[in-house]
């Protein structure tokens, strides 16, 4: 074949313009969908979603919070965290130290740190309306060093005041309490605190009175794991953890309980949702002891939000997707060979041309198929991104649609990095496709008009 | 020393119930301008197609340059034996001029490569300016696309000539024209041309006049008009 013969092959084309540009449009059409086909099925893969190169950042809320990451790039890392929220109009507790040698007796654990913070609300009287306060349940010395917490006046908690429920409790310095005429009051150590429970402000029955021993202020360095806390740094109050604990099985006026910074690493997938299914368990039977012990009864409900039913939701979304680009692919390939046929079947007078010239049967075809495969490849250009883009989009949009219905996030990288894989894969399968669809239906359009038109010809 | 391009030995050919043409023994020599003549139906396309090497379904022989053009192969006899004229032209609309031209050099075995220059000076020559050259052929008059189609079948260097109809759609001044450009081919270009007509006028410009006897299924050499040098 000649220089000229691929010449003349995009001369024709080109003086063929609109024929040419709708060809490459519906071949576009037709690479963008089924290679969104291709990688929507992927994207909407659960083991793909958490593949081990792929961080993924999972947070489930109903009602309480259980929120999860992994990620296998950092040593296979994996951090847990729960809180569990009263539900409305219910109370309950949670016995943090009891979740921790849990978590700790797992053999999956490497370590696990954890807190025990009790918001509560304390009024001076019933008429001064109240103040949002938070109390801390410190446990060790770490307590203060983490939070980068230094004394302003007074002390701190003593290892055997942290370890016994003593009513003694150390504050922040902007710590303020509204008096009777709803003035705020500074509170200075020696001082006596009245702390009234949210549940029961009005029945006054609920509370504590502690005697401030000391005033805290950040130093300004903290561990970046814990942050600088809002309420710890202005409305805090500190007590020990076992009077924290104590004031939790003592008092139905308990209005929130966290679990804080359980923290702990598995070996690889399988292992952490094994672990998290063996804190699953043991949460729902705490909360079932709880209920037998007439607390109202607690269904954390994270089976109804766990991993497996995400996942499977994104696998049903994915298939949806999956199956209406492939129906559009289908429609698409059968505009396409219609169109083909409807071009071709007026050019027989063209064919007889390129014959009559000195070309054979077989040449004219090869012209025209190669022609085909110009635009062919032409539109897979545009239309594989095309496909990329569209997959990507559908993906995150039905990504989305589940985090919000399911308060799941994942990071922006890990919903891009669930193509990577098979991205070059899926180009190779979308051009396989369509350059056989192309060849497929020129030649046989092509061999069929010949085939009609020849004899009534010569 | 003899100018014979194409030799036509017992060739039979027939319709399905019809015999068109029975022992058919004709030279055709080059520098020499053939008209044929014949009724309608008589058969004077489908001989143009047999020589043309676009219908195989022959008895007999044919043989150019002494090689039965079957043995040759048709599409090789086509790309350097013969070219063929006709009636509606046969031109790419799509194409302006000069690619219509350049298209055929590129398909025949007697061009090395096309050449655009010399087609636009072949085109000239024939009255298709620089500017018409460049048009869509669609766009040019039915006497200039027929100039278009003379001049491809002249650039494509082809021995053989066929010509079926060719001012079959054009008027009496263009036709004239035409064929004065065929007798020019033959005479000073030293091709064979074979024009198929059925005006007895422009055939009678010819220098031998073949005449299909439609009873006798034959082709008589009916006259010669002048002595071929």
């Amino acid at each position: 074949m000649s220089r000229y013969f691929f010449a003349h092959i995009v001369v024709s084309l080109k003086n063929r313009l609109q024929e040419s540009l709708l060809t490459v449009l519906i071949i576009v059409l037709s690479a963008a969908s089924i290679m969104a086909s291709l990688l929507l099925s992927d994207g909407s893969q659960a083991e793909k979603l958490l593949a081990e190169s792929t961080p993924v950042y999972c947070e489930f809320r109903n009602g309480y919070l259980f929120s999860s990451q992994y990620d296998e790039k950092k040593n296979s890392g994996s951090s847990l965290q729960a809180f569990i929220r009263k539900p409305e109009g219910k109370e309950y507790y949670f016995h943090l130290m009891d979740a921790c040698a849990e978590i700790a007796g797992n053999p999956e654990v490497k370590s696990y740190s954890c807190e025990t913070v009790i918001t509560a609300a304390s009024v001076m009287d019933e008429w001064s309306g109240y103040s949002e306060y938070q109390l801390f349940g410190a446990g060790s010395d770490s307590f203060w060093k983490r939070r980068g917490l230094e004394l302003s006046e007074g002390r701190f908690l003593s290892e055997q005041e942290m370890t016994s429920p003593c009513n003694k409790m150390i504050v922040a310095s902007s710590f303020r309490i509204t008096d009777e005429n709803g003035e705020y009051q500074e509170v200075n150590v020696g001082d006596t605190v009245r702390v009234y429970f949210y549940g029961n402000i009005f029945s006054r029955e609920a509370y504590e009175d502690f005697e401030v021993v000391g005033k805290y202020k950040y130093f300004g360095s903290y561990d970046s794991e814990y942050g600088q806390d809002m309420f710890l740094n202005s409305q805090g109050c500190i007590i020990s953890q076992s009077k924290a604990r104590e004031t939790v099985s003592s008092f139905e006026s308990l209005s929130q309980t966290y679990i804080n910074n359980v923290t702990y690493y598995a070996r690889d997938y399988e292992s952490f949702r094994t672990l998290r299914n063996n804190i699953q368990k043991f949460i729902n039977e705490e909360t079932g002891n709880a209920s037998s012990k007439n607390y109202p009864s607690l269904n954390l409900g994270l089976k109804k939000t766990n991993l497996d039913e995400l996942m499977d939701s994104f696998s049903k979304t994915g298939v949806f997707y999956k199956t209406a680009f492939t129906i559009v692919f289908v429609l698409l390939t059968v505009i396409l060979i219609s169109y083909v046929i409807y071009n071709f079947s007026n050019r027989f007078r063209e064919m007889f041309i390129y014959y009559s010239l000195g070309r054979s049967w077989g040449g004219i075809l090869f012209h025209y198929v190669l022609s085909y495969c110009l635009l062919a490849v032409i539109a897979m250009v545009i239309g594989i991104p095309l496909g990329i883009l569209l997959a990507y989009l559908f993906n995150n949009s039905f990504l989305f649609e589940a985090m919000t219905s399911n308060n799941m996030e994942i990071p922006e990288s890990a919903r891009f990095s669930v193509f990577s894989n098979k991205t070059l894969t899926a180009a190779g399968v979308t051009a396989a496709v369509c350059i056989t669809v192309v060849i497929i239906s020129v030649t046989v359009t092509v061999v069929s008009v010949i085939r009609k038109q020849i004899r009534n010809v010569l | 020393m003899s100018n014979e391009i194409l030799a036509i030995r017992n060739m039979s050919y027939s319709y399905p119930g019809r015999k068109i043409f029975e022992n058919i023994n004709l030279d055709l020599d080059c520098g020499v301008f053939y008209a044929l003549l014949g009724e309608s139906g008589s058969g004077k396309t489908t001989f143009l197609s047999i020589i043309s090497g676009q219908d195989d379904r022959y008895e007999g022989e044919i043989c150019y340059k002494d090689r039965e053009i079957r043995e040759i192969g048709l599409t090789k006899y086509r790309r350097s034996g013969v070219s063929i004229i006709y009636q509606n032209y046969n031109l790419l609309g799509y194409l302006n001029a000069v690619e219509n031209v350049m298209l055929a050099m590129d398909i025949s075995d007697n061009v090395r490569k096309p050449d655009a220059a010399r087609a636009l000076e072949l085109l000239d020559k024939m009255g298709i300016d620089e500017k018409k050259a460049r048009q869509k052929t669609s766009k040019l008059s039915g006497g200039e696309q027929q100039r278009v189609a003379i001049a491809r079948s002249l650039l494509t260097d082809s021995p053989i000539i066929a010509a079926d109809e060719p001012t079959g759609n054009l008027d009496w001044k263009n036709s004239e024209e035409i064929v004065s450009l065929f007798e020019k081919l033959a005479h000073e270009n030293g091709k064979c041309v074979v024009m198929v007509t059925h005006n007895e006028e422009l055939a009678k410009k010819a220098d031998v006049i073949l005449r299909i006897d439609q009873k006798n299924a034959v082709i008589n050499v009916d006259a010669v008009q002048q002595t071929v040098q």
